[in-house]
C-alpha cells in the first residue's frame, strides 16, 4: 500500500498545493522528522544547556510549521498574502530593535512599501518591485517636511531604508520564486535548508569547535560547526531534490550553498545590528527561542539570491 | 558625526511581561490597537448585549472623560466580570487609555492568558507576592508619566465571596495620593448572582453598573467611608451587617435590676 496514495474526503474545488502529491508527501517526512526529533529531545530537554536551547527551538516549530504548510498549500493569492505579512512582521521587529517603532510615519511607508511589493509580484512587475526601493525612499525624504523637524531624521530615513531593503525587498524575493515553476516548493524547500542549516550549526558547535570565525559578532559560530552545518545542509538539499523543478545536480547544489552560506550571512549581518542597538531579542518567536526576526534573518540574503542564480545563472 | 541614539528603552529595560505598556514609547503597537478594536466588538455588541445585559447609570462616561484625562476607576469586586464589564460601558475610542490593575500569578500564568491580557485587556501586572513594590512604582510612574491614562483597581484586593464589600485595601490611596489622581466611584450591582467566585462560567442575566461622584485623592478610610455612603444609596445590603458592639457591663447590671 502506498502511504501517500491517499484522496480527501471532501473535494475542494479550487486547485491548491494540497491536491498534489509531492506536496502531501513532503509536509509528512518533514512533520514526521520535527514530532520525532521533539518527541526525543522533549526526554533530554533538561539535560543541559544545548539540549535547553534546541528544546525551545524546536518547540517552536511543532506550532509553526503546521501552520506555514497549512498556509502555503491554500491557493493563490494567500501564499503570497502569507509572506508579505512575514515581511510586516519583521519589519515591525526591526522598528522596535532600532527604537523607532513609536515613529509612525516612517513605519507606515515601510508597510506600504512591502504592500507593494506583494503586489508587484503578484502582477509579475519586477520593474515595479525594483523601483520600490526608490519610492519607499522618495516617500520617507517627504516626512520631515510633512512633521516639519529635522531632529535625527537622517537617522530614521536610513533605517527605513534598511528596514524595507532588508524585510521587504530582500525576503520578498520569495513572492517571486513563488512564480516559479513549482514555486512553492522551492520557498519551502529554501526554508527548510536555512532553519536545519542554522540548528545544526547552533548543535555541532559544542561538538566541532576550532577557529572562531566572527567572535565579537557571533562567538558560537565556528569553522568547524559551520562547515559540518554546510555539509549536513547541503547533504539535506540532495535528499530533498524532489521539491525542484530540475532535479539535476547543479541545481540542489546551487540551492543548498545558497540557503547554507547566504543563511549564515545573513544570520551575522542581522546579529551586528542587534548588537549596535543593544537588543538581544524582542521577543519569543511563538513559544520558543529568539524572536520571528531570528527566524526569518538567514532569508533576507538566501531569498534574493537563490532567486539571481535561478534566473541568471542556471 | 553625531552617535546615533537609538530609542528602544522600551524593548531593552523591561521584562518581557511589560513590554506591552507604553512606559517609553507612549505608542501602542498597531497590532494591539487591533486586538483590542475585536475585543471590544465581541465584548460589547455581543457579549454585554445579548448574553448579559449591561445597564449603566449615572454621569456619561463622556463628560468625565472630558474633565478628567486621569482617573482611577476604583469598584466592588465579586467576579471575574467586573473588569470587563467596565471596560465594556466605557465608549470604545476611549480604551487606549484604558489600562486594568491585574493578578500577574493569575493573568499572565500562561501564553494564552498572557496574550489575552496584553492586547486585550491592556492589563498591568500586579505581584501580590511583591514585596520591593514594583508594582507600586509601575503604577505610580505610568500614573505620573502617560498624558492619559483610566486605571481599573478594586480596592478590596480580592473577589469576595459573599458579594459584601469588604474594607478597601491602602493601595489605591497610594497611587491616587502621591500622583493626585481624583478617583472615581462606581458599583456593580448584579455580579455576584452573575458570576460568584468558584463558578466556572458566567451565567446570563441583567447587570447594572452606577457611575458615582469623582472623589479627590485621600486617604483610605476617607475614601472607604465616602464610597460607602454612596453606595449604601443604591443598595442597603451591600456591606456586611455590622456586629452588634459588645455590651458593657453598667448596662448589664441595669438589665439586672429591672428584672
Amino acid at each position: 500500500m502506498d502511504l501517500f496514495d491517499f484522496t480527501f474526503p471532501i473535494r475542494i474545488s479550487i486547485p491548491t498545493a494540497w491536491e498534489s502529491h509531492i506536496y502531501r508527501q513532503t509536509v509528512l517526512i518533514v512533520l514526521s522528522i520535527i514530532f520525532v526529533s521533539a518527541a526525543i529531545i522533549f526526554i533530554f530537554r533538561k539535560k543541559n544547556y544545548y539540549f535547553v536551547q534546541s528544546w525551545a527551538s524546536i518547540k517552536s516549530w511543532i506550532v509553526a510549521a503546521p501552520l506555514l504548510f497549512l498556509t502555503m498549500g491554500l491557493p493563490e493569492p494567500w501564499p503570497l498574502v502569507f509572506l508579505t505579512g512575514l515581511a510586516i512582521v519583521g519589519a515591525k521587529i526591526f522598528f522596535q530593535i532600532m527604537g523607532m517603532f513609536h515613529r509612525s510615519y516612517f513605519v507606515l511607508i515601510c508597510y506600504a512599501g512591502i504592500i507593494g511589493l506583494g503586489i508587484s509580484a503578484w502582477y509579475d512587475r519586477l520593474d515595479i518591485y525594483n523601483a520600490m526601493p526608490m519610492i519607499v525612499l522618495g516617500v520617507s525624504c517627504l516626512v520631515p517636511l510633512v512633521r516639519n523637524s529635522y531632529k535625527r531624521m537622517i537617522q530614521y530615513m536610513s533605517l527605513t531604508l534598511l528596514a524595507f531593503i532588508f524585510l521587504g525587498w530582500s525576503f520578498m524575493h520569495l513572492g517571486l520564486i513563488l512564480k516559479f515553476p513549482n514555486g512553492i516548493y522551492q520557498v519551502m524547500y529554501l526554508i527548510i535548508l536555512t532553519e536545519f542549516c542554522d540548528n545544526t550549526n547552533l548543535a555541532m558547535g559544542r561538538y566541532f569547535g576550532g577557529w572562531r570565525l566572527f567572535p565579537k559578532i557571533n562567538p558560537r559560530r565556528t569553522v568547524g560547526s559551520t562547515a559540518v552545518s554546510v555539509l549536513l545542509t547541503l547533504f539535506l538539499a540532495g535528499s530533498m531534490r524532489f521539491l525542484l523543478p530540475d532535479g539535476s545536480d547543479k541545481y540542489w547544489l546551487a540551492s543548498g550553498l545558497v540557503a547554507s552560506l547566504g543563511g549564515f550571512v545573513g544570520d551575522l549581518v542581522m546579529t551586528v545590528i542587534r548588537r549596535d542597538a543593544g537588543m538581544k531579542t524582542v521577543g519569543p518567536f511563538i513559544i520558543g527561542r529568539g524572536d520571528f526576526l531570528h527566524r526569518m534573518d538567514r532569508l533576507i540574503f538566501v531569498a534574493p539570491i537563490y532567486y539571481y542564480v535561478m534566473t541568471v545563472l542556471l | 558625526m553625531k552617535d546615533w541614539y537609538y530609542e528602544n528603552d522600551q524593548w531593552t529595560k523591561l521584562p518581557a511581561y511589560l513590554k506591552h505598556l507604553p512606559l517609553f514609547t507612549r505608542h501602542l503597537d498597531m497590532f494591539s490597537v487591533f486586538m483590542r478594536f475585536l475585543w471590544s466588538i465581541f465584548l460589547k455588541n455581543i457579549c454585554f448585549k445579548f448574553y448579559i445585559r449591561l445597564k449603566v447609570k449615572g454621569t456619561p462616561f463622556k463628560e468625565i472623560y472630558r474633565t478628567h484625562p486621569k482617573l482611577i476607576i476604583i469598584s466592588n469586586h465579586a467576579s471575574h466580570l467586573d473588569a470587563v464589564s467596565i471596560a465594556a460601558s466605557i465608549p470604545r475610542r476611549y480604551w487606549l487609555n484604558l489600562y486594568i490593575a491585574a493578578a500577574k500569578d493569575y493573568f499572565f500564568s500562561n501564553p494564552l492568558f498572557t496574550f489575552f491580557s496584553k492586547h486585550c485587556l491592556g492589563a498591568i501586572p500586579i505581584d501580590r507576592k511583591d514585596r520591593k513594590g514594583e508594582a507600586i512604582n509601575l503604577i505610580l510612574k505610568l500614573l505620573t508619566e502617560l498624558p492619559r491614562m483610566w486605571l481599573i483597581i478594586f480596592p478590596e484586593g480580592t473577589r469576595s465571596k459573599d458579594g459584601k464589600i469588604q474594607t478597601f485595601k491602602r493601595g489605591v490611596s497610594i497611587f491616587s495620593e502621591r500622583t493626585q489622581t481624583p478617583l472615581l466611584f462606581t458599583y456593580l450591582e448584579g455580579n455576584n448572582e452573575l458570576w460568584p467566585k468558584g463558578q466556572p462560567i458566567p451565567l446570563p442575566g441583567k447587570l447594572v453598573l452606577h457611575v458615582g461622584p469623582v472623589h479627590p485623592p485621600g486617604p483610605i478610610q476617607d475614601v472607604y467611608t465616602h464610597y460607602k455612603q454612596w453606595v449604601l444609596t443604591i443598595n442597603p445590603n451591600a456591606f456586611p451587617a455590622e456586629e452588634p458592639a459588645p455590651e458593657t457591663t453598667e448596662e448589664k447590671k441595669e438589665d439586672l435590676e429591672n428584672e
